[in-house]
């Protein structure tokens, strides 16, 4: 059995100028969390990606959200939600009207 | 008539939609109609002069939550018809991006719904918006 999985992410707004891409498709480890996921993208992109993402607290900054196949990830759950083959992760910057969904 | 949604720029004429909203509420029942057209302004909320606005959008998302603002709102306020069109793309300063409409059988009811709408769309389906200045700086809007 395999130890990696495919997933896809997308980027958007300022992300996307920062990876220079729209969206991308990854392998990573099997059993990799949500949280692990944004590290891995962090480490791939540098640190502008990562003081983007990350707070001082090394947390999610509260004006993302994070999906999964469309579902919002709770900030709570970013190192407790698995992520499976195929799925579509996605990080959401700020939407224009404001407010995180 | 194309169903609410998010649209490239140039895969649909928003002006054209009035007319088709007009024919859909002809039937008789429905006593009113309002309408919610969202402009690029010249003005940035920071007082900074715009030449442009680029909307982006997380489609699948976007399409997603707009089908959900629509249904619950339309169920919600006893509406006959809640659509909500959104282009992406850049748009000069003047030109149309979004177009709203609510109709049903009294003005109370589509004007709450109307407005509920407006406000659901610009903060539960994914658009990214960037003003881009005369000077040629730009921001992603990041905050009310």
């Amino acid at each position: 059995m395999s130890s990696t999985i495919n997933v896809t992410t997308k980027y958007f707004a300022a992300l996307r100028e920062i990876v220079g891409a729209e969206s991308e498709e990854m392998v990573i480890p099997k059993e990799s969390t949500v949280r692990d996921f944004l590290v891995h993208l962090s480490k791939k992109y540098g640190p502008k990606f990562s003081s983007y993402v990350f707070g001082e607290s090394g947390n999610l900054r509260r004006s993302l959200a994070v999906v999964v196949n469309l579902e919002k990830v709770n900030h709570d759950s970013l190192e407790s939600t698995r992520l499976r083959e195929g799925d579509t992760v996605v990080i959401l910057p700020p939407i224009s009207g404001g407010k995180i969904p | 008539m194309k169903q609410s949604g998010v649209y490239q720029k140039g895969s649909l004429l928003l002006e054209e939609l009035f007319s088709e909203i007009v024919r859909l509420n002809s039937d008789g029942e429905t006593g009113a109609a309002a309408f919610f057209l969202g402009i690029a302004r010249r003005t940035s909320k920071s007082n900074n002069e715009v030449s442009s606005v680029e909307m982006q959008s997380y489609e699948e998302h976007a399409n997603k939550e707009i089908q959900k603002i629509c249904s619950d709102v339309k169920e919600r306020h006893g509406l006959k018809f809640v659509g909500i069109w959104h282009l992406i793309g850049t748009f000069p300063v003047g030109k149309p991006i979004v177009l709203v409409t609510a109709s049903g059988r009294g003005r109370r009811e589509v004007f709450e719904g109307l407005r509920e709408t407006v406000e659901r769309y610009k903060t539960e389906p994914a658009f990214f918006k960037k003003e881009v200045f005369v000077d040629g700086s730009y921001q992603w809007y990041e905050g009310a």
